[in-house]
């Protein structure tokens, strides 16, 4: 066997040649493909990516926001608040859905735009003329669609607090896409195969209690 | 097809990472079985539950990690106040310290006698007679003994040559000022003394005044001083 240098030469998951881990600092595509790919499949490590990306543009897609919001003075949401609900789109898309075709900080950054303009829309009543920049994410996304599903957020918050706190954190990293490993392993199980039955278990108590809230409802 | 298989291609449906042909399956049993278009729909429901659930636990930590960046910038910003406060206090009591020093009566002289007894040791060792009580004045003034320097300096104000009596004069003039500061009858001496006397005194008298009357001076010399004077037995 050859003794193989891993610090040399290191080919991304999308094929590009990464002769020095140190790339990875300096040029912001690398770092976005690095962090889809380590998103995408969720666990664990997803986790991490996920805060590391955060901590990594936070800054300044929050001051870009902040100029945005000021071209919308009827835009009554805080900075933060975009900045928070369009990171989680984000997230939310590149866990289910498309690749960002640009870089991941405007990509994010677009996403709040669409979030701004939405809420302006919203309050104002009006029709845009103008189409949103193709440049800026894609311009189909509605938060409350994906998860935001703010008028029944009350009966949602009965059903989670029924649920159980377990099956809260089992339900809640299995569609971070943990393993069912990882599951067992974090919530100190016997093994996946544990892991998976309380998971099952878990998923079915959350249907039947949302059922009952329907029957309850009718 | 078995429960558990249902299930785990629901699982898949719901996480996005089904197959094609997989979903073509699963497409094709929701149309044909209501059952199982049921139980997709209840899984739909549920799943989406735990979407909220886990963005809202996502936002949560967001906000943690904001809160905690706000802490650490005040955190730095308290550092940087505490730095360039200790630097503040720091400058301005090393120039306080430097100005008490430079300023002080005994450092003038000393800076003036420094450069003009050079030239009064140069003309006397030109004369036959014993140069041993100018040096000795000179030592007595160098070592900062200015009463001694006066005593030995008197006898050189009677001089014949011009240059050594004005030399004396001088360095008993700061002697003087050494000792006592520059009181009134010291400073009319000293007018007196530049109105006769010839180059290179006449200009370190200028100077010598210039510097007395510099609000600096004041400064640090009448206002301070006595303060410090009086803080000093209660530091000691």
């Amino acid at each position: 066997m050859f003794p193989v240098n891993l610090t040399e030469v290191y080919t991304s998951p999308g094929k590009h040649p990464v002769e020095n881990m140190h790339q990875l600092d300096h040029s912001p595509l690398l770092r976005d493909e690095h962090f889809v790919n380590t998103i995408r499949p969720g666990g664990l490590n997803g986790e991490k990516a996920i805060i590391s990306l955060y901590t990594q543009y936070q800054k300044s897609v929050r001051t870009m926001v902040s100029d945005l919001i000021k071209l919308y003075p009827s835009c009554r949401t805080e900075p933060d608040d975009i900045v928070h609900d369009a990171f989680l789109v984000m997230i939310h898309k590149i866990q289910f859905e498309s690749t960002p075709g640009n870089t991941l900080k405007s990509f994010w950054v677009g996403i709040s735009r669409k979030l701004i303009l939405n809420q302006v829309r919203k309050l104002k009543r009006i029709t845009l003329v103008e189409e949103v920049d193709e440049d800026y994410g894609s311009p189909e996304i509605s938060p409350e669609s994906l998860f935001m599903i703010t008028e029944q957020n009350e009966q949602i918050e009965h059903y989670i607090s029924r649920a159980g706190e377990r099956c809260k954190q089992i339900l809640t990293m299995w569609l971070a896409q943990f393993t069912m490993g990882e599951i067992a392993e974090q919530l100190h199980l016997s093994g996946a195969p544990m892991a998976r039955k309380i998971k099952y278990a878990c998923f079915k108590k959350l249907k039947n209690l949302i059922q009952s809230g329907h029957i309850l409802d009718l | 097809m078995q429960e558990k298989d249902l299930l785990e291609l629901i699982d898949q449906y719901l996480l996005g990472r089904i197959r094609p042909d997989d979903l073509d399956r699963l497409e094709y049993l929701r149309k044909t079985n209501p059952d199982i278009e049921l139980q997709v729909r209840q899984s739909i429901e549920a799943f989406n539950v735990i979407k909220y659930l886990r963005y809202k636990q996502l936002r949560e930590k967001l906000r943690q990690i904001d809160s905690a960046d706000e802490k650490s910038k005040t955190g730095f910003l308290r550092q940087q106040w505490i730095v360039i406060s200790i630097l503040i206090i720091t400058s301005f009591l090393g120039f306080w310290l430097w100005a008490s020093h430079h300023f002080d009566p005994a450092s003038i002289a000393m800076r003036h006698f420094l450069r003009i007894s050079e030239t009064g040791i140069a003309l006397y060792e030109t004369k036959n007679e014993s140069v041993n009580d100018w040096t000795l004045a000179t030592m007595a003034f160098r070592n900062k003994n200015f009463q001694e320097a006066i005593i030995h300096f008197q006898p050189y104000l009677d001089d014949t040559q011009n240059e050594i009596s004005a030399s004396a004069k001088w360095n008993i003039l700061l002697a003087r000022f050494a000792l006592s500061g520059a009181d009134i009858s010291w400073q009319e001496e000293m007018i007196v003394f530049q109105s006769t006397t010839f180059e290179p005194y006449k200009s370190e008298v200028l100077k010598l005044l210039h510097t007395v009357n510099s609000p600096f001076y004041k400064i640090f010399i009448f206002r301070l001083s006595p303060q410090l004077s009086a803080l000093k037995p209660r530091l000691m």
